[in-house]
């Protein structure tokens, strides 16, 4: 396997940044089970936490995948009052979960769980409005179970991710 | 503690390359891969290509660090007076941690 080709993992921007000097390190290393998870690892954490260097780059990845999220909690088809629930759910759950977020992280510095929890926040807010936009024509036990599993997946692969 | 050292604490599971990356730049521009060879040399311990890139965008966007125009693909990188600063207030709280260390192993 050519370590070179996992490259592809990191976000665009990063890419852009990065991509050629990064390259060039990873064209001499040998394709071990370390280097891979160290590379994976290093994209993930591209993904998930993007540095301010290469956040101009990043706008209009950003936009996209901010309008897609959106299309993904509205669902495709709701009328204007569902929407404005999900908004609101999204925004206020949002803001709730920074508060808690801001109260952690000044109380427990550096803490892996805190830092898991900071970035789970924009996914939750949406998943906490899924139940009143992309699900509500199903049943609330549907509702609250989606929601869960979404949230509890969410939490596993970002506390993974924190761990590697 | 200062807000130098602070931004090192915030890296997470970063800090210590960050400031083994810090270190190698000290006496000079480094690129990514002279870095990764230095810090092999005087720490013993080799870093993989997606550490290092975590730490060195992490430095660079707190303007620890800068990245330097080249003409090949390998762009060095340059220590700045903040990251120098940063790099000293750590220095010293370490040392400070490792005189108290030693002092009671003395007595141990």
């Amino acid at each position: 396997m050519k370590l070179r080709r996992l490259l592809w993992l990191y976000p665009p921007a990063w890419r852009a940044r990065y991509g050629d000097e990064f390259g060039e390190i990873v064209g001499t290393r040998r394709a071990t089970l370390g280097a891979v998870i160290d590379i994976v690892a290093g994209a993930l954490d591209a993904w998930l936490q993007p540095q301010s260097i290469i956040a101009a780059d990043h706008i209009e990845e950003k936009a996209m995948v901010s309008t897609l999220m959106k299309r993904c909690a509205a669902g495709s088809s709701v009328s204007t009052r569902e929407a404005g629930i999900g908004a609101a759910i999204m925004l206020g759950g949002t803001l709730a979960l920074t508060a808690v977020y801001l109260y952690l992280a000044a109380r427990y510095r550096g803490n892996e769980l805190v830092d898991t929890f900071g970035v789970l926040i924009y996914p939750a807010s949406l998943a906490l409005a899924m139940p009143f936009s992309s699900f509500r024509n199903k049943s609330w036990r549907t509702r609250l179970g989606v929601m869960a599993s979404v949230l509890l997946i969410l939490a596993l692969a970002s506390y993974l991710a924190a761990l590697i | 503690m200062s807000q130098n050292e602070a931004d090192l604490d915030e890296f997470g599971r970063f800090a210590e390359p960050a400031l083994l990356v810090l270190t190698s730049l000290a006496d000079g521009p480094k690129h990514g891969y002279a870095i990764t060879a230095d810090i092999a040399t005087i720490a013993g311990v080799r870093f993989g290509p997606g550490t290092l890139y975590g730490a060195l965008a992490r430095l660079e966007s707190r303007g620890l660090i800068e990245r330097l125009d080249s003409e090949d693909r390998r762009n060095p990188y340059r220590l700045t007076a903040i990251g120098a600063k940063a790099l000293r207030a750590r220095l010293t709280s370490v040392t400070a941690v490792a005189r108290i260390a030693q002092r009671r192993l003395a007595h141990a």
